[in-house]
């Protein structure tokens, strides 16, 4: 194995950025050695101020100040005038189109009497007066159309951040914007990335107390991944955290950074160990998820992508820390814990998938526990504070790649069958999920009330040919022919009859046994971010275009709207003016608009045939349109609402 | 890159053989005006807005359509296709280009282009596409990408350049023979199997 000495290995994978790359790793050892030593870390007092504003702002319901509402991740709102009662009553109050055509992902933010909603490229932002729903302000990057064609599934963005008066904007072309909340004008700009290496971005950034976290994509294009902090005021870069290469770029103390398994120290350069020369460099471990985060705790969730090529055979070893949950400190960006899901990926499972902060009992006892719903179709529970594993349980009955998870080890076990590693140019069948994962980037909700996890899932299935590939910067590092189908016809207690095969299923799931309690099956993929109220209501969007509104106890469907576009987008809410609103966009597109709208061939009924089986193509076409949906009046006044104010 | 002359290049070449885009309608039974393949991804299925407006004026004529039927068929060569395809029982097998191109096209051009070459909400069918365009137009697109910003939505569609990339431009004759078998309507979708005598 050959090492590379840190500077050598920044200065390779971040030209551009290197020197200040390098400051930012200095500062932040600096910081990691007084990290422990309470008070000597003058980040840390500086920031209170801004930290308990938004830790304030985020409990309020009558707004939606985070892609989650709140930084627990739960996606749960204690708005409670829409109820289970009378939400077949809803109806769409007012709509606006983005003007743009693509896959729509993210939703809706709302402060106080504006909403900011963010569209795909070319990064389009819009702050909406709640009032008159006129354009208080319109802000449109102009960026470089080249970037279009290295983002691997459509030019998503999936959305905005707010703090300290600013709304942060993650551009396609890796270019983190803030702008001013009350005029949209630039605050500052920085360059995250460099989209000629196959660098882009689509996440939505987070703030915590005096700094902004963002990811980076393109980990279909051989990109080195990395979660990066920059400061909220000056747009500097506070600190930068590799997913592969050397312990110290990143951030990982191989003597403090826990192995969430063993619940011992990862011990020295872990990651480098863990793949043949310095194929690292171009190991994926992309960071284009979800971020959560803990006040109390002080730890910053988040979880890596897919290692290089998807061709596992040409990259021996875990390739670590591809597939991998983060838990980090948000002020020296030092790694806390680490567990990786899936070491040495041979299906394209990225660990992306948002990571849920709930405070449940485990065998009778409180715990502070982290839930998430894999990619591989494993969701995972574990202690937040230490990563312990607790549940890994299958989410799709149709899983397969893996009867199940190793709970002393942490590994998956693994069906030869399945594999495709050692099987260059062999094509590998009926592989469950697949490459689409049980779940993608829409996120799951957990509504206290229930105690349930409600996750929009995909149940496809595919067959999958590695096949060698040469890294050309810029270019895609692929080497896979991957062709996905709808999975079998299993389903845990459904809610109702589906006829013909389906392609996607909305679950309710108890992260404490790994149980699905009910499943609501559909069509297609469901995409779209989920919603859980304080009303027992539970929202979410299909692919054919359905807001769907569903009994949070039952899974009985309450009200369903067809609107103008699929939904891949995320179900919101927010009150206004004394009465609860729901909001999402329409837009078809992302990797469903591709693994879902073309041509999905069934592998038993011979070629072309495709049974009866229908295109998504048949029920919705694109337009990036927002739908505002709430009660009549008379009915809004009627609903009994117990909402708690949020202490101020 | 150089974005710029690649797309001027493309232009050309696509401004040189504009009547064969003409046969978009006339080659398929199926009239294209139900095929959402692409999701309307794309307001004009036929290629380059140059070119658009006279292919729909050439199809309203039905003398011009024959024309081009025949333009067409002289331009791929001796025994007019370069695949070989025989299905039986649902069941097709290849020759070992197109297997190749299958392959190739899983690996590079799926990604957008879909499995089935079908299209997605965000690149165009090239079971569609192929029918108006001879492989001189299509060695020029692969190679040299395309940048076109579509003047009905004002939004881009970007191909990116694979000059540069071996495996892609290799096989870009194997990749043309399997799609053209598709535009042909010669092979469903779905992952053929190889002829025995790889021929």
């Amino acid at each position: 194995m050959k090492l590379q000495p840190a500077k050598g290995a920044l200065r390779l994978a971040t030209a551009a950025i290197a020197v200040s790359s390098l400051m930012g790793s200095g500062i932040v050892f600096a910081q990691n050695d007084n990290a422990d030593s309470q008070n000597s870390d003058s980040s840390k007092q500086d920031n209170t101020s801004q930290s308990t504003d938004l830790v304030q702002l985020q409990k309020d319901p009558s707004n939606w100040t985070m892609w989650s509402g709140q930084y627990n991740g739960q996606r749960y709102s204690e708005l409670d005038q829409i109820n289970a009662e009378n939400a077949g009553q809803l109806s769409p109050a007012w709509t606006f189109s983005t003007g743009v055509l693509r896959g729509h992902e993210g939703g809706p933010l709302v402060i106080g009497d504006t909403m900011y909603i963010s569209t795909p490229f070319p990064n389009k932002v819009f702050a909406l007066d709640l009032e008159t729903h006129a354009i208080k302000w319109k802000y449109e990057p102009t960026q470089n159309p080249q970037v279009i064609p290295i983002m691997c599934c459509d030019t998503v963005n999936r959305g905005l951040a707010y703090g300290d008066g600013k709304i942060f904007l993650q551009q396609a072309d890796t270019t983190l914007v803030a702008l001013d909340q009350k005029t949209g004008k630039v605050e500052w700009k920085s360059v995250n990335g460099d989209p000629t290496k196959g660098e882009s971005a689509t996440n939505a950034p987070i703030v915590i107390k005096d700094k902004v976290y963002t990811g980076i994509s393109g980990g279909e294009f051989g990109v080195r991944g990395h979660l990066t902090a920059y400061n909220v005021s000056d747009g500097k870069m506070a600190w930068r955290a590799y997913s592969t290469g050397p312990d110290d770029t990143m951030l990982i103390d191989p003597k403090k950074t826990m192995n969430a398994v063993t619940q011992k120290p990862v011990g020295a350069d872990t990651s480098l160990k863990s793949w043949g020369g310095d194929q690292w460099k171009i190991g994926g471990g992309t960071t284009w998820g979800w971020m959560t985060y803990d006040p109390e705790l002080d730890l910053l969730y988040y979880g890596t992508g897919n290692p290089g090529t998807w061709n596992p055979t040409q990259r021996p070893g875990d390739n670590k820390y591809s597939m991998t949950i983060f838990a980090r400190d948000p002020d020296t960006g030092e790694a806390k814990w680490l567990y990786q899901m899936t070491p040495h990926d041979e299906w394209d499972y990225d660990g992306v998938n948002e990571k849920i902060l709930v405070d449940q009992k485990i065998d009778g006892k409180d715990r502070k526990l982290v839930v998430h719903f894999d990619r591989n179709g494993f969701a995972y529970t574990q202690d937040r504070a230490t990563g312990e594993l607790l549940v890994a349980k299958k989410y799709d009955p149709a899983v397969n790649w893996a009867s199940g998870i190793d709970m002393k080890t942490g590994r998956p076990k693994l069906v030869d069958e399945y594999s495709t590693d050692g099987k260059v140019d062999q094509n590998v069948t009926g592989i469950c999920p697949a490459a689409l994962g049980s779940k993608d980037q829409q996120p799951a909700s957990y509504s206290p009330k229930t105690g349930l996890f409600y996750v929009p899932t995909n149940h496809v299935c595919m067959d999958y040919e590695p096949s060698k590939v040469d890294y050309t910067a810029g270019q895609p590092y692929v080497g896979s022919t991957v062709a996905m189908y709808p999975g079998p016809q299993d389903i845990v207690n459904p809610t109702k009859e589906f006829e013909g095969k389906r392609m996607g299923t909305f679950i309710a799931f108890d992260a404490t046994t790994g149980e699905i309690k009910w499943s609501v099956p559909e069509r297609f993929s469901v995409w779209s971010g989920a919603l859980a109220t304080a009303g027992d209501v539970v929202f979410y969007g299909t692919l054919e275009g359905y807001l769907k509104a569903i009994d949070a106890k039952t899974g009985k469907e309450l009200y369903s709207f067809k609107t103008p576009s699929g939904i891949i987008g995320n179900v919101n809410t927010w009150k206004y003016d004394g009465k609860q609103y729901v909001g999402v966009l329409s837009g078809i597109g992302g990797w469903a608009g591709i693994g879902m709208a073309a041509g999905l061939t069934d592998p038993n009924a011979g070629l072309g045939a495709v049974g009866g089986y229908k295109d998504l193509k048949n029920y919705t076409q694109l337009g990036g349109v927002l739908t505002v949906f709430t009660l009549p009046d008379s009915v809004a006044k009627k609903a009994h609402t117990s909402e708690k104010v949020a202490s101020k | 890159m150089t974005p710029t002359r690649q797309t001027i290049a493309v232009t050309l070449v696509a401004l040189a053989t504009w009547s064969l885009s003409s046969t978009v309608l006339a080659a398929d039974d199926a009239p294209i005006v139900n095929d959402y393949s692409n999701m309307g991804a794309e307001y004009n299925p036929s290629g380059d807005s140059q070119s658009s407006d006279k292919s729909a004026a050439e199809n309203t004529s039905d003398s011009s359509k024959e024309t081009d039927s025949k333009q067409a068929a002289a331009n791929t060569g001796a025994d007019g296709k370069p695949y070989k395809v025989e299905c039986a029982d649902g069941k097709c097998k290849v020759s070992e280009d197109v297997m190749v191109g299958y392959e190739k096209f899983g690996s590079h051009c799926s990604q957008c282009h879909a499995q089935n070459a079908e299209g997605s909400t965000f690149a165009p069918s090239l079971v569609q596409r192929l029918k108006g365009m001879d492989q001189g137009r299509f060695t020029a697109a692969v190679a040299g990408g395309v940048t076109r910003l579509d003047s009905t939505t004002g939004q881009y569609s970007v191909m990116p350049a694979w000059a540069n990339n071996e495996d892609v431009m290799n096989h870009v004759q194997q990749i043309w023979a399997f799609l053209k078998a598709r535009s042909d309507g010669e092979l469903p979708a779905g992952r053929p199997q190889q002829m025995d005598d790889k021929s």
